[in-house]
């Protein structure tokens, strides 16, 4: 039970979880079991109805310390390695992705199934990235965020799992 | 015994074919002037249009008879049960040996069960053919059609006469843009010219190879941190496996202005400079510049050697060799179908260059220079097949001129388009067909 | 250990000489031989939508182009398109690509079926070429038909008495030059040349469509772009093409994987599998182990004799005889011990309820790149033909056994 673990009343943060540093979670986030969140060079903040799936990685790669903050409504699915610099809000990381270091996801992108975004620098909102090719274009809407989802868990959770104990934020 | 008697001659006037000669009773539609517009896909043999297809050498269209539109364009290429893709379905075709069939045969049934939904045996097939396909890969087509999918009849349409159904004109200088090459065809009032041919290896194929060339030589990586790099030979491995220059030559490769060429080929860099095009290869980019979109079609018009001709060039080459009074119709009526068609700026182009050639030679028949187009809508990779579609209409010429099944299990002749009138029917020494 | 259950390494030869693995070939029993996929006539069965399974009658098929109405595919990734609510509107996107409707020009409407496809804007001019061709064959065929016809002077002298007065005008008529031509279309003289901003804009790759996208919707621009009708897909019935009769055919219904009528090989002929890998040393006799397996419901005699090819390896074995009891179902996998562990005689190894080991000696004199085995495989099994006194005759086929390097 790491002390640096901040998390805000309404979150619903599974106990099985792995959560290492300092990390915060904001209102309505659900965190799966065995997800794990490493923040190893520096802080996370995680902000409000974000779903992060089990055996998602979120770490903090960023080489002078600063925080990785991550927006509100983003959804991580099963398997998905997000290390980028900084996260937006609205954006949907894919089945075992794979975000590198130093990337800042703004709004409202979408990384597919299996793609890699590697390359240090901004990735424009609503850029999508699909396909075996690591294809790319830019959407017209946003993607939808897992508002019905997070609903659902939030209620069934707390029957099956052990979660982690909130901690009162002064945010 | 009435009813019997006009049973018989119901029957007997629905049927169109092989009924021998004298026959007295005619279906009626034969003889009616009733508006047709209405009934374009009318009866062959019970209600079916037919199948018409034309193989190319990337793409394949296929459709039904009387539809402005190929159901389906595919590539020329099918996934076997072991999922490996098989594409060089021509390869060592022999008609004799079955097992050289295979691969084609199998392509055609999945054009059949999988695009067509519809089974061989009901219907006639019409395939548009280039006029210079080799004898055994007609016969090859032939057996498959015929013998292994038991189809009624096989046509063997050509494809520069079919492009010119569309504009209803009896005279085009037809070329073909195509991937393997660039074939040219004068049409003159309905007859195609057969002598005047032309052909050159400048097609898709060579623009991409030419592509290749200059990204060797200029292609550009950006990295991961953004950094710049010239293209090295490891990425190509990743570059083929994505169809990245085949990405490249349909989306951002154009045939840049007559001025801009003479330009860059006495070295200078006009302005302004084409824009690159970014794309995503692995993960890293590929960048693609400028001068390399713009120069990648140039080979088309390259006149280095007396095989290899532009364009321009085998345009003239034709005109030249046909009778004087066709020269400036035939001038101002280039009908250009096929893929490579589609690049933005070749028409204008190539009217630019066979201006100026005509210029530099003196003629004056290069005045009026026209392109045969439908503007609304391009249907340049098509046109073959929509010509062959409405030929495909007409029943009964479809029914004179195909080759039927028992017809060829008799003889195993296949003649060519040039063979209506075969010399060996007259003779006696072979059946007469319907 | 996985190349052992390779389907390719053991070929049986069907009667089109032709080769396949067991797997891929079928036992026509009215004619009682082998079919494989090339010799067995394709017949669609019925069509359907293969997203929503919707059961689509032939004829329809056949008026709405063999597409689905209610399914759609996204014009750039080719996966199925969803549908939103937006407001009161519904709108499609792309759970791969994120492509929507709003990209396309159509962009919500009130129902989520029946989006306009694109349409050929030339379809009123090519209709006129097309009435003008068949007035021209009309003219064409009746040219041909004086040849053909002895006496034209029946004509204007008869009565009207069997109406052929009629038929005479109507052939006139043909024979005429068809008086209304639709237009012919002019060459275009005037072209826009390339302007700079074709190519010093940034190649948008959103905005210009792959070469997929393009032959996927042959009416489209290179830029424009509905969502296409989801195409629909047949479910095939294989006949034997001798005597017509079905070999495989599953139940009507789309999403059923119940066959009504199943002739596949493997339930009447006997399954000869690799048992072990072969390691083949040059100029010696090597051992092959291969396993016999009878997966029909009724008792099998099997004979396997050694045909020494040229191109084949030379078997030492010259015949094997033995018989096969039927495949049972029910019987337990683990309760039966191994029947009898000690070796019959040099050539049968194991014997196991329905299944016989075997070991055959083959000399190899050099090891090749294709290492073959010839075999003659006869069987005799009461199921092998439909009427029952038939059925105890040999069949007999050929097997290829592929066998690696060493």
């Amino acid at each position: 039970m790491d002390a640096e673990l901040q998390v805000h009343p309404r979150a619903v943060v599974c106990n099985e979880s792995i959560i290492t540093g300092s990390v915060t979670i904001g209102a309505d986030s659900v965190v799966h079991p065995k997800a794990i969140i490493r923040a190893t060079k520096g802080p996370i903040v995680i902000g409000e109805r974000n779903l992060i799936e089990e055996t998602a990685l979120i770490e903090n790669t960023n080489e002078d310390g600063a925080p990785l903050v991550i927006g509100d409504d983003n959804y991580v699915e099963i398997g998905a390695v997000v290390r980028a610099r900084s996260i937006g809000s609205r954006n949907v990381f894919g089945i075992q992705c794979v975000v590198g270091a130093e990337v800042i996801v703004t709004d409202a992108c979408s990384i597919g199934v299996r793609c890699s975004v590697l390359k240090r620098g901004d990735l424009a909102p609503r850029t999508c990235v699909y396909g075996e090719h690591n294809q790319r274009r830019t959407a017209a809407i946003d993607p939808e965020p897992p508002t019905s989802l997070l609903e659902v868990l939030r209620k069934v959770f707390p029957s099956y799992h052990h979660l982690k104990k909130a901690t009162v934020s002064s945010a | 015994m009435a009813q019997s008697g006009s049973e018989s001659t119901r029957t007997y006037s629905r049927s169109s074919t092989g009924v021998g000669g004298g026959s007295t009773r005619r279906s009626l539609s034969s003889m009616s002037t009733t508006p047709l517009s209405l009934q374009h896909a009318i009866n062959i043999d019970g209600n079916k249009p037919a199948v018409i297809i034309e193989i190319g050498a990337q793409l394949t269209k296929i459709g039904f008879a009387g539809e402005f539109s190929p159901r389906n364009i595919i590539r020329t290429e099918y996934m076997d049960e072991a999922l490996i893709v098989q594409r060089d379905l021509f390869n060592g075709v022999d008609e004799t040996k079955k097992s050289s069939l295979s691969r084609l045969f199998h392509f055609f049934k999945h054009i059949y069960f999988t695009h067509l939904l519809t089974v061989p045996r009901e219907r006639r097939v019409v395939i548009i053919e280039s006029l210079l396909t080799p004898s055994h890969i007609r016969r090859a087509i032939t057996v498959v059609v015929l013998e292994m999918l038991e189809a009624p009849s096989i046509l063997f349409a050509p494809s520069h006469l079919m492009a010119t159904f569309p504009f209803n004109t009896n005279t085009a200088l037809v070329f073909d843009l195509g991937w393997t090459e660039a074939c040219a065809m004068p049409i003159a009032e309905g007859i195609t010219m057969l002598s005047q041919w032309e052909a050159v290896g400048k097609g898709g194929k060579a623009v991409t190879k030419r592509l290749k060339e200059l990204l060797e030589k200029d292609g550009i990586v950006e990295d991961l941190d953004g950094s710049r790099r010239p293209l090295s030979q490891g990425d190509w491995h990743v570059i083929d496996q994505a169809k990245l220059l085949e990405d490249i030559l349909v989306r951002g490769v154009f045939v840049t202005r007559m001025s801009r060429a003479d330009a860059i080929r006495i070295g200078e860099k006009p302005d302004p400079q084409p824009s690159e095009m970014i794309l995503p290869m692995g993960t890293e980019m590929l960048v693609v510049p400028g001068h390399v979109r713009e120069l990648a079609a140039e080979v088309l018009f390259d006149s280095s050697s007396e095989d290899e001709p532009g364009l321009h060039e085998m345009i003239h080459n034709i005109v030249a060799r046909c009778p004087l009074d066709l020269r400036k119709k035939l001038f101002s009526r280039l009908l250009v179908v096929g893929g490579l068609a589609h690049m933005p700026g070749l028409l204008p182009r190539l009217k630019a260059e066979i201006v100026r050639l005509g210029e530099t030679r003196q003629l004056k028949t290069t005045d009026s220079v026209g392109f045969y187009m439908l503007e609304k809508c391009r249907m340049e990779s098509w046109m073959s097949w929509l010509g062959g579609s409405m030929f495909g209409c007409l029943s009964d010429t479809l029914t004179h001129r195909s080759l039927t099944k028992e017809d060829w299990m008799e003889n195993r002749r296949l003649s060519d388009c040039t063979h209506w009138n075969d010399p060996f029917e007259k003779a006696g020494l072979v059946k007469t067909r319907a | 250990m996985a190349e052992l259950l390779q389907l390719d390494r053991i070929l049986y030869e069907c009667s089109c000489s032709e080769w396949a693995p067991l797997c891929r070939l079928f036992y026509c029993r009215h004619c009682s031989i082998l079919r494989c996929h090339s010799c067995t006539a394709n017949e669609i069965d019925c069509t359907f939508c293969g997203t929503c399974l919707e059961n689509v009658a032939v004829g329809e098929a056949r008026t709405r182009k063999n597409r689905c109405v209610n399914c759609y595919q996204c014009p750039i990734c080719c996966s199925t398109l969803s549908a939103h609510n937006s407001g009161e509107a519904i709108f499609l996107s792309c759970s791969t690509c994120k492509w929507s409707t709003f990209e396309s020009d159509i962009q919500q409407q009130a129902t989520a079926g029946n989006w306009k496809i694109l349409e050929n804007p030339h379809e009123e001019e090519l209709s006129c070429v097309l009435d003008q061709m068949k007035q021209y064959e009309l003219n064409e065929k009746a040219q041909r038909d004086i040849l053909k016809r002895r006496s034209n002077v029946v004509g204007s002298r008869l009565t009207d008495r069997f109406g052929l007065q009629q038929m005479y005008q109507k052939r006139k008529q043909a024979l005429e030059r068809p008086t209304w031509l639709a237009p012919e279309k002019e060459p275009i003289t005037v072209l826009d040349e390339l302007y700079d901003s074709h190519f010093t804009s940034i190649v948008d790759l959103s905005k210009s469509l792959s070469l997929e996208s393009r032959i996927m919707q042959p009416l489209s621009r290179g830029s424009e772009c509905r969502p296409i009708r989801m195409p629909l897909k047949g479910r095939r019935v294989l006949r034997c093409t001798q005597c017509t009769h079905n070999l495989s055919k599953l139940e009507y219904s789309p999403s059923s994987i119940v066959f009504k009528i199943q002739y596949f090989a493997r339930t009447y002929v006997p399954e000869i599998r690799l048992w072990q890998e072969t390691k083949l040393a040059e100029g010696g006799i090597c051992p092959v182990f291969i396993s016999v397996v009878n997966e029909s419901v009724a008792k099998a005699d099997v004979v396997l004799l050694a045909n020494n090819d040229d191109s084949s390896l030379e078997c030492e074995t010259p015949v094997v005889e033995f018989s096969l009891p039927p495949h049972d179902e029910n019987s337990d996998n683990l309760s039966h011990s191994i029947s009898s562990l000690t070796p019959e005689d040099d050539t049968i190894i194991l014997r196991k309820r329905n299944r016989v080991g075997l070991k055959l000696c083959v000399k190899v004199d050099e090891v090749r790149e294709m290492n073959i085995l010839s075999l003659i495989l006869k069987w005799k099994n009461e199921l092998t033909s439909m009427t029952s006194d038939k059925g105890q005759e040999w069949r007999e086929t050929r097997v290829k056994v592929l066998l690696g390097k060493s």
